[in-house]
């Protein structure tokens, strides 16, 4: 019981931090930038999701997910266009733009504070409390839909990136910018749309996790461990941070418990450090991605 | 035309009535000039505005009941937005400039702490309401005092409420891994073991942790008869959600959060029966003055008080019976009122009977409440 | 004998450079007509991949102009520019790593890409260069340098190119290798394609063109039929290692 328990709630998280993940390796794929906003993506997303279930009472879950995605899409655009693509332009050095990144988590930390307060919401459906139960064991409700959206959507990603133009060409200017334009391909617009679509990605993680627990301004902090999880599946692998999303998840809880849930945090850095010892280049480099 | 003449006319009423008492106060009439601190914006606005509501009502009511003869007390009142350095700065500005008596308030303890630094420098007694970190009376100020019971208590009468009047014979503590939710699990478990109920297990749950099945379902294994959470309302409504989640189904103290409507949102149905603690809760104080507070407050704002209503009115009560004494004993200085607030013995308060303790600390009834559908009832009083 | 249908490309006085006061090319006139072979020789650093990049439009000329068969494309952007006809093998193959052999052929196509067009192409590349068939799903940087300089030239023929553009196809590859390259390039020739192409190996290069140009230091020193050049004591002397 209990293990099985520990074993849904580690696969539940590292979803989430597999999500969020993957917006960091997309964009650092894509521009070669850590983008420390991405988990402040996550929670704008998931306050996006509040809003049109709180607008439109009773509009079905999957609905909300997809309108918080294209909300969050168009932030990042936007972010890209405005806030990035300038310092890039100017060939700003790597410290400053991760600053930069860090200054704009802040900024959406504190719009959200602004727009929806300092009090954690909960969204207004009856997900939020449902449980239901699997072959005994009580599960919440929630848990069928992270089930089936975070293999969709990686199936969507992997057929958007291998079966679509659109996709082929956003990884081909990742990899060669000036080749790729040679081909018709506009990096400057193939960057502000991996950068909408690494929004997307984490709008959906934050739609998610919001009713596992609530949504508050400072969610964001998870970004520390889904960063984790990014490097330890290699930064820049999309498969690489679904798998640093499980490792890290399932790292934290089953340490937590065989070790002392006060470490837990710890854990998942620990674990992290550790594969980083024996492979620096996270588990995934070279590896077909 | 007629609008404005009206408005004129009683608004040379007002400045009649305002000079008239002007005129009879004798010539040893004082206004003695409290300072207020509290966040009145940020986060935790909702503890300052109460109070300050509170605080008003209180200041009517003396005014009116000429309780302080022909003294009268003024009001010099500031936000802190919750920030210490912000409560360390109004207070400091509030002795050098208005030249206060006294400073009530503090509503968190950081901001407390704070302003402490400042009022014991300048000798001016500080009475705070709603501060409750142990350590703040353990340090030897000479000009503080607070109604507001400590931390280490209200988590010890907590231990001692859940063996007398729930029977417990096992509890499982989870708390906050951070100075606050360890120093209440501390006295907590210590309470416990005194009285002889089995602490089937104790955890530090990370303060930024979200997901807790793992924990409760190690917790359920253990079976105890009572489950306390010693933490935010943020995290006590999520393990009480995810206990909800596990239909683990074991009565459940949920430290302050029960009268918080947040800890009810996030908690969902699984908050029903949730146990709780709180600083006062209207309804629960039997005497005279705590029934006529209660009536008073249902006339005029259609409800009752809430907790922070409740401990604002008394406070400056407090702080008036005080100033109250001091000015019978001829000392009405700021070194007089503290020495009065130090001696507070027995005061018949809207929150129940108060008692300060020399070093600062208060003796004051504790009420324990269930949460019962989406209503708060009184469990039990502890005296 | 000159014909009076404008050139399929031409360059007139472009002066171009990186860094503002320093140009790399001054003055250059060049012109490929259409169906013909043109070769741009010069040693390192003569400037001969700053003119590609000028072509392609990743590089913005300051002074001069650039036309594509009597229009003008200088101050287009790159992907403009590949939907009029050009098309390049960039100078180090510039193979796209991570993604199949397939996919760096359907990525050269990417102008075409509203139509089956270019998965239809596909198979006319594969005949070209039937070592590519068994590679198709492999990662392009896993290649061997002969095998990129295929995938290179397999994508850029994708974009079915009016003009082609050629940056030192031979560099960096085994002997054996440079000589197939260069059938490919008379292949391709043969079927009348237009090509610029850009060399160091100067015998090679005039095997196959029909005119020849000699960049040094950014400037257009000599030019005129291979042959001519061929025989061109200085040329022989300085390019082609003897005499």
């Amino acid at each position: 019981m209990t293990f099985v328990i520990q074993l849904m709630s580690g696969l539940a998280v590292g979803c989430i931090y597999g999500l969020v993940a993957i917006g960091f390796s997309m964009i650092y794929r894509a521009m070669g930038l850590v983008n420390f906003a991405q988990a402040d993506i996550m929670m704008i997303g998931a306050f996006l999701g509040y809003a049109i279930l709180v607008a439109a009472p009773g509009i079905p879950f999957w609905l909300a997910i997809i309108g918080a995605m294209l909300g969050a899409a168009l932030l990042g655009f936007v972010i890209e266009r405005v806030a990035i693509r300038p310092s890039v332009a100017r060939r700003a050095d790597q410290v400053y733009l991760v600053l930069l990144t860090l200054g704009i988590g802040i900024v959406l930390s504190n719009g959200a504070r602004l727009i929806w307060g300092a009090d954690p919401v909960v969204y207004p459906t009856g997900l939020t409390h449902q449980t239901l139960t699997l072959a005994g064991y009580p599960l919440p409700a929630v848990y069928l839909y992270i089930a089936v959206v975070m293999p969709a959507l990686l199936v969507g990603l992997h057929l958007f990136f291998t079966r679509t133009w659109l996709g082929l060409a956003l990884r081909a200017a990742a990899d060669d910018p000036d080749t790729a334009a040679t081909m018709g391909v506009r990096p400057a617009l193939a960057t502000s749309v991996s950068f909408a679509l690494a929004s997307a990605i984490g709008a959906a993680a934050g739609v998610l996790y919001a009713p596992i627990s609530y949504v508050s301004f400072d969610m964001g902090v998870i970004g520390v461990k889904a960063f984790a999880a990014a490097v330890v599946g290699t930064l820049g692998s999309i498969p690489g941070a679904v798998l640093g999303g499980f490792i890290i998840g399932l790292g934290e809880t089953f340490g937590g418990q065989l070790i002392a849930t006060e470490y837990q945090d710890s854990i998942a850095f620990a674990i992290m450090i550790g594969i980083l010892l024996l492979k620096p280049t996270g588990l995934l480099s070279g590896a077909r991605r | 035309m007629v609008r404005g003449l009206t408005a004129r006319r009683s608004g040379f009423g007002v400045l009649l009535a305002a000079a008239l008492p002007l005129l009879a106060t004798p010539a040893f009439a004082k206004e003695i000039k409290i300072g207020f601190i509290c966040p009145l914006s940020g986060a935790v606005a909702v503890y300052g505005n109460d109070s300050l509501e509170a605080a008003k009502v209180a200041l009517d009511e003396i005014a009116k009941s000429k309780m302080l003869g022909e003294h009268t007390i003024k009001l010099v009142t500031a936000d802190t937005g919750g920030n210490p350095s912000q409560a360390a700065q109004a207070v400091q500005r509030m002795i050098d400039a208005d030249e206060v008596h006294a400073v009530f308030g503090g509503c968190t303890s950081p901001e407390t702490a704070a302003a402490i630094e400042i009022t014991e420098a300048a000798k001016v007694p500080l009475l705070s309401h709603l501060a409750q970190d142990t350590s703040l009376t353990q340090k030897g100020n000479k000009y503080f005092a607070r109604i507001a019971q400590t931390a280490k208590t209200f988590s010890s009468s907590a231990a001692q409420w859940v063996l007398e009047s729930r029977k417990a014979k096992s509890v499982y503590i989870l708390a906050r891994n951070d100075n606050y939710g360890q120093s209440l699990a501390d006295a907590f478990e210590e309470k416990s073991k005194e009285l002889g109920v089995t602490v089937a297990g104790r955890v530090a749950y990370e303060p930024n942790g979200r997901e807790f099945k793992p924990i409760l379902a190690k917790m359920a294994e253990a079976k105890p008869d009572f489950v306390s959470i010693l933490g935010f309302y943020t995290d006590t409504g999520l393990i009480m959600k995810q206990m909800g989640e596990l239909q683990i189904a074991i009565p459940t103290f949920a430290n302050t959060s029960p009268a918080i409507r947040q800890f009810r949102e996030i908690a969902g149905p699984a908050a029903n029966g949730a146990y709780g603690a709180l600083y006062y809760f209207a309804g629960s104080i039997d005497t005279a003055r705590g029934k006529e507070f209660t009536a008073n407050w249902q006339a005029k704002y259609k409800r009752q008080p809430t907790q922070y209503e409740g401990m604002g009115y008394d406070g400056i009560y407090v702080l008036a019976d005080a100033i109250r004494r001091a000015s019978a004993a001829g000392k009405l200085t700021s070194e007089g009122i503290r020495d009065a607030l130090l001696t507070t013995k027995g005061f018949e308060g809207a929150t129940g009977t108060i008692t300060i303790q020399p070093n600062g600390d208060v003796v004051r009834p504790l009420p324990f409440v269930q949460l019962t559908g989406d209503e708060l009832k009184l469990d039990f009083l502890m005296k | 004998m000159e014909s009076k249908s404008p050139a399929a490309l031409a360059l007139t006085g472009i002066e171009a450079g990186y860094v503002a006061g320093v140009p790399v090319l001054s003055g250059v006139d060049l012109e490929v007509r259409e169906g013909e072979v043109v070769t741009l020789l010069g040693r390192n650093g003569a400037g001969k991949s700053t003119a590609i990049r000028v072509i392609c439009g990743l590089l913005k000329p300051n002074a001069g102009r650039v036309e594509l068969h009597g229009e003008r494309i200088d101050g287009l952007e790159p992907a403009a520019i590949v939907g009029r006809g050009i098309a390049v093998v960039p100078e180090g193959r510039r193979v796209f790593g991570s993604l199949s052999v397939e996919e760096n052929l359907l990525m050269g196509g990417f102008a075409h890409r509203r139509g089956i067009a270019p998965k239809l192409d596909l198979d006319a590349i594969y005949t070209s260069f039937p070592r590519l068939v068994e590679r198709r799903t492999q990662l392009a940087g896993t290649l061997s340098g002969g095998e990129q300089q295929m995938v290179a030239m397999g994508r850029a023929l994708m974009a079915k190119p009016r003009v082609l553009l050629l940056d030192e196809p031979s560099m960096g590859l085994a002997p054996m290798l440079i000589d197939a390259v260069f059938d490919m390039i008379s292949t391709l020739a043969g079927k009348g394609l237009t090509i610029l192409l850009v060399e160091q190996n100067a015998s090679e290069a005039l095997d196959v063109a029909d005119r020849a140009y000699v960049l040094e230091r950014g400037r257009i020193r000599r030019e005129g039929p291979a042959e001519r050049l061929l025989s061109d004591p200085e040329i022989r002397a300085s390019y082609l290692g003897v005499g």
